[in-house]
């Protein structure tokens, strides 16, 4: 069941930035399910929401998918550092995952557009943890 | 311990994955399967943008839509009627006609438009319908009426990628009567530029194109409108003065644009 609330919230993710937003909002579902999940197994859904994306976007494919999958990555790594089930972690994260998309994908209004994905992830996190974190 | 080894192996695999698909789609050798994806997810984009605007807060009064098409036309009738002028003039001056423009132009439904706040911040590229499929290269012009939208960035088979004339990057000569000058994108605003201390211009004057037309068809051609001067900023120690420009268009409430495929 779990599996099929975060698929959904994927692929809306998806639509939603693939032709309305600039708002990485597919980085921010990925953090957060990874947060929640820590499965390796998530990295197969980096790699084909970012071939999606790339496709929406008219971009070249895979570049999307490294950049989820780099940032999962770190995101794993600091896990020992951090506790990551944490919002300051999910807004600070999901902050310098978005500023980072952003600028490498050349989009305007940086710093405001990662402010709002950060509260976007923290809400996501609020609404998703309830859910899911207690019941594992 | 156990775990982590586990997590960077499948990391490594998935990068690497990551990596050859970016290496054959830069080779070329996606070509089919991009072209299988575009196809599928093309229809879904164009769905959901079309979804979007038919939401109430965004979708704009009949009226208010029909008078803004009107306002749309008149001021192409104006741009026309201030090209023929110095068309007849030309013809009175020298007895010969110039060649018509007559420009090839394909209708592409706008299937993505990636802005901040979706329907209020101005956006700053569209992704149109049509690609390289439908002959369309980088460099071509994007109009609606005689009104110029942007330029193709990017193409893959049946997707473009268009640059807003209004997006930061956008730079190219204009002209606003006899006046010459470099309108540059500020986002939401143009900039007129390099215009010389000692040429008038004034505000409400109409900018339009000067023409960078190659034979291929790639670049802007001429007289197309760009938009209206709001604000001349003119200071006498400077060499040169420069206008803020506004265009006519709504860029959040396009649905369908034409590309200028090339001269006939």
């Amino acid at each position: 069941m779990s599996k099929i609330f975060f698929l959904f919230f994927l692929i809306f993710a998806i639509l939603l930035e693939g032709t309305i937003t600039s708002v990485p909002l597919v980085l921010d579902v990925l953090l957060v399910v990874y947060i929640l999940k820590r499965k390796s197994s998530l990295f197969i859904l980096a790699l084909i929401s970012g071939i999606v994306l790339d496709v929406f976007s008219v971009r070249t494919l895979g570049l999307s998918s490294i950049f989820f999958i780099s940032f999962l990555c770190i995101v794993f790594l600091y896990e020992r550092k951090f506790e990551t089930t944490t919002y300051p972690f999910v807004f600070f994260s999901s902050f310098l995952g978005g500023a980072s998309y952003l600028l490498i994908f050349g989009y305007d209004h940086v710093l405001e557009q990662a402010v709002v994905n950060s509260i976007i992830a923290v809400l996501l996190f609020k609404l998703l943890a309830r859910k899911f974190l207690h019941s594992t | 311990m156990r775990q982590r080894e586990r997590f960077f192996l499948v990391f490594f695999i998935f990068i690497l994955v990551s990596l050859i698909i970016l290496i054959l789609s830069l080779w070329g050798h996606l070509k089919f399967a991009s072209l299988l994806l575009e196809k599928t997810v093309t229809p879904l984009g164009k769905g959901v943008y079309t979804a979007f605007h038919k939401l109430p807060f965004l979708s704009e009064n009949e009226e208010v839509q029909k008078l803004a098409d009107i306002n749309l036309t008149l001021v192409a009738q104006l741009s026309e009627i201030e090209k023929l002028k110095k068309e007849n003039s030309a013809l009175r001056d020298q007895f010969q006609t110039p060649t018509p423009e007559s420009y090839t132009l394909l209708p592409a439904n706008i299937v993505g438009v990636p802005s901040f706040i979706p329907g209020i911040t101005t956006p700053a590229n569209f992704i149109l319908d049509k690609g390289r499929e439908d002959k369309v290269k980088v460099g071509y012009g994007v109009v609606l009426k005689d009104n110029l939208i942007g330029k193709v960035v990017k193409t893959s088979s049946s997707l473009a990628k268009v640059e807003i004339i209004v997006n930061n990057s956008s730079s190219f000569t204009a002209k606003t009567g006899d006046v010459l000058g470099v309108i540059k994108g500020e986002g939401k605003t143009m900039t007129l530029g390099n215009v010389l201390l000692s040429e008038n211009i004034k505000t409400g004057d109409l900018v339009t194109t000067k023409g960078d037309m190659t034979l291929e068809g790639i670049g802007y051609p001429p007289n197309l409108i760009i938009g209206k001067i709001v604000s001349i900023d003119k200071n006498p120690s400077e060499l040169f003065q420069k206008a803020r420009v506004e265009s006519f268009i709504n860029f959040n409430k396009l649905s369908i644009v034409f590309i200028i495929l090339a001269a006939e």
